[in-house]
């Protein structure tokens, strides 16, 4: 009956996979949109529609722009510091022969850790009562420092733990990158006497700025809704000092059971992510 | 004739001895179940309990076989760990999925149970007389907190409570002595024993939450001096009056004299800084009184002490907590769930279970004298006479995002030795309390 009436087998055969699509992706995604246009306040069993109240809410509101600062400073201070890091990391490992199979592997040990448990790890590592880092320091004659109980070492401290994180996936992408290079440039620079920097300056980088950037768009992406290791160290504590606009979301919706703020939270991150992404797309394909 | 004699001299000296404790045995809690309803008159049907894994799960579960005979109710249990379970509760509910009959609820969530009907109103069970006996079950037996925890989402009762904690005072009485130092009756003395502990020993004087729930112990400090956290009659928030504002110094004066990292510290680490010895008192949940001389958990076994909740201007009002059970309103048996509601908060039971050291809600069972056997005298008065005064915190629809908006501001101040900026909360919470009113 249905091929008769015309339905295309190929579409027919792609249906359960839409089928799931619209299940588990557009599904929850048009109802996060429609959330963001209602109230909870008389129960979840009848919301009502009130417009842009929630954003305007959510704009008045001080504490927005502080997780918001929050967000923008991990995410530059994760991505920028564990580029840097990943590079050069990179750039030693493609320059020796000698033994790179177990530095590979002892680099990238770091990534295969389930965040929360690098988490909870660190928090130990760190407590300022029993750490054994404030211990080691003490030895040397340093006080114990608060590391993420200092309102002010918290953010840099997270951000230190999701660098030890995620380098080992800079390095991977980049040292992927070094070794897919081809030679003749390098010998056409040594041909023309360029020095070391030089060839670095001019060959090594504009060669490698396509996944350069794709590296840091991926890890971009990762540390704008970076979690787990945040809420498993500080909860967004202490005060507001590691708040971020994604542990906030979470403390919305699960923890105050206001579902449409952290969606409309939700909803912003993803216009933002969307816009960054298709700039960046763009000047890469200039 | 001889053996005739010695019987009749027994019974007489049992008698004499009935006589003279006659007073004590009253105090008793009777072992039997009451036989004005037919305990048997749901028997056949099934119900489905959800438990969070806590000691009363865990000390209730052997004893539901006696409910099951008593009854011919069959019993299904499932646990889950805390955090899970408070996440799936109101998560299921939210999408009419939740499937079990009986469930262990806190009471902060209350008023959003109650306004989402996730809760079953449960006087008319225990109005009934065919399912109840008032004369054995006696409500009024509960202490006045865990009464206003049964009603607080509305005006009827949604939850029964199970347990009963308290703030209270737990300190080194070894440290006490050598210094020279009397046990604290009110905050003063409470902040100078800390600091004179702190200046003359190597150890912190006091251990308090300064984390994400430092808003719980410091609710007694509130109410102690007068304040309030929300006056929830006149929707109105009453953080920033002038009492409340002394309550709030005087708990970032005591934070300062706890161990490093303090606005970290929760429940577990509190509890870990008194056990190792890193500090001296503790002014939290009465919980921790069975690990104290754990010799397997504690460091400081045989050293350690216990006083009612200090005194503020305003007297002795510690906070407590009590958890409750409630009953899914889709429930298919709701009487025979009632049944087992009744029965698991009935004097019998619950006197089962404080003897295994859950702290009952029942005035009586801190009465009775088995119960006095189990747990030390000092430990039985210091709660009981804190339980007498104390108070639960002013939980509505929104309660833990104000509660984040206060652990905010005492952290930033704490952090910056500044003021805590009491009006700014202040200022939130009653917009949030308006919002709340007009149904936003």
């Amino acid at each position: 009956m249905l091929f008769k009436k015309g339905i295309p087998l190929p579409y027919l055969l792609t249906l359960p996979v839409v089928i799931a699509l619209i299940i588990v992706l557009f599904y929850p995604t048009i109802y996060a949109v429609l959330m963001c246009f209602q109230s909870t306040g008389s129960g979840t069993g009848n919301p009502v529609f009130v417009g842009l109240e929630n954003f305007k809410t959510l704009f008045t509101n001080k504490e927005f722009y502080q997780n918001g600062l929050n967000t923008l400073l991990f995410t530059i201070g994760s991505v920028g510091i564990s580029f840097l890091l990943g590079f050069g990391l990179a750039l030693l490992l493609n320059s020796i022969d000698f033994g790179v199979s177990v530095y590979r592997t002892v680099f990238i040990l770091p990534i295969g850790v389930t965040p929360v448990v690098a988490g909870l790890t660190w928090n130990m590592l760190l407590n300022p009562l029993y750490g054994i880092l404030n211990y080691f320091l003490g030895l040397i004659g340093i006080q114990p420092l608060g590391w993420t109980t200092d309102i002010r070492m918290a953010l840099p401290s997270v951000i230190m733990i999701d660098v030890w994180q995620w380098t080992p996936f800079m390095l991977l992408i980049l040292y992927a990158g070094l070794q897919m290079l081809p030679k003749e440039p390098y010998e056409a620079a040594l041909i023309d006497g360029a020095s070391s920097l030089q060839s670095f300056r001019y060959v090594t980088f504009p060669l490698l700025k396509p996944i350069i950037a794709i590296a840091v768009v991926l890890r971009g992406l990762e540390a704008f809704k970076a979690f787990d290791i945040i809420y498993t160290i500080t909860k967004g504590g202490p005060g507001r000092a590691t708040e971020t606009w994604i542990v906030r979301a979470y403390m919305e919706s699960f923890r105050f059971h206001r579902m449409e703020m952290g969606a409309v939270i939700g909803i912003i991150m993803l216009i933002i992510t969307i816009l960054v992404c298709r700039r960046i797309v763009r000047v890469l394909e200039k | 004739m001889k053996r005739m004699r010695f019987a009749i001299g027994i019974t007489l000296m049992v008698m004499l001895l009935a006589a003279t404790f006659g007073i004590s045995f009253a105090a008793n809690v009777p072992n039997e179940y009451s036989n004005q309803i037919d305990w048997k008159q749901f028997s056949g049907q099934q119900i489905d309990v959800l438990f969070s894994i806590h000691p009363w799960e865990e000390n209730l579960i052997p004893l539901i076989p006696q409910f099951e005979e008593l009854t011919g109710i069959k019993v299904r249990v499932t646990k889950l760990p805390e955090q899970e379970y408070l996440t799936k509760v109101p998560a299921d509910l939210t999408a009419g999925i939740f499937a079990f009959d009986v469930f262990m609820s806190q009471y902060y969530d209350a008023p959003k149970y109650t306004m989402e009907k996730w809760t079953q109103p449960l006087d008319e069970f225990m109005n009934n007389s065919k399912l109840t006996d008032p004369a054995w079950y006696d409500w009024e037996d509960f202490f006045a907190g865990a009464r206003a925890v049964a009603t607080i989402g509305a005006e009827y009762k949604d939850r029964i409570p199970i347990t009963a904690e308290a703030q209270v005072l737990i300190y080194r009485k070894d440290i006490l002595e050598k210094l020279g130092l009397k046990v604290p009756e009110t905050f003063d003395e409470l902040l100078a024993t800390a600091k004179t502990i702190k200046e003359k020993e190597n150890i912190a004087g006091i251990t308090l939450r300064g984390g994400p729930e430092l808003w719980w112990p410091m609710y007694g400090f509130v109410r102690s001096f007068g304040g309030e956290y929300i006056d929830l009659k006149n929707n109105a928030s009453k953080i920033n009056n002038p009492e409340s504002k002394d309550a709030v110094d005087m708990y970032i004066k005591c934070l300062a004299l706890t161990p490093p990292g303090t606005t970290s510290t929760g429940w577990d680490e509190i509890n870990a800084a008194i056990l190792t010895g890193k500090a001296a008192m503790f002014l939290d949940s009465s919980v921790i009184y069975s690990r104290l001389e754990d010799p397997k958990v504690s460091q400081v076994a045989g050293k350690m002490d216990i006083a009612p909740f200090v005194k503020g201007p305003a007297g002795r009002i510690a906070h407590s907590h009590y958890w409750s059970i409630s009953m899914n309103p889709k429930a298919k048996n709701k009487e025979a769930a009632w049944l087992f509601i009744e029965w698991a908060t009935s004097k019998q039971v619950q006197l089962q279970l404080a003897m295994k050291g859950v702290l009952s809600p029942r005035n009586s069972i801190w009465e009775d004298e088995n119960f006095g056997k189990v747990f030390s005298k000092d430990f039985i008065e210091s709660v009981k006479e804190t339980l007498k005064t104390a108070v639960i915190s002013p939980a509505n629809m929104r309660f833990f995002e104000m509660m984040d908006i206060l652990r905010a501001a005492v952290q930033e101040a704490f952090s910056d030795q500044s003021e805590p900026d009491l009006n700014g909360v202040n200022e939130k919470w009653q917009k949030m309390l308006d919002d709340m009113k007009a149904g936003k």
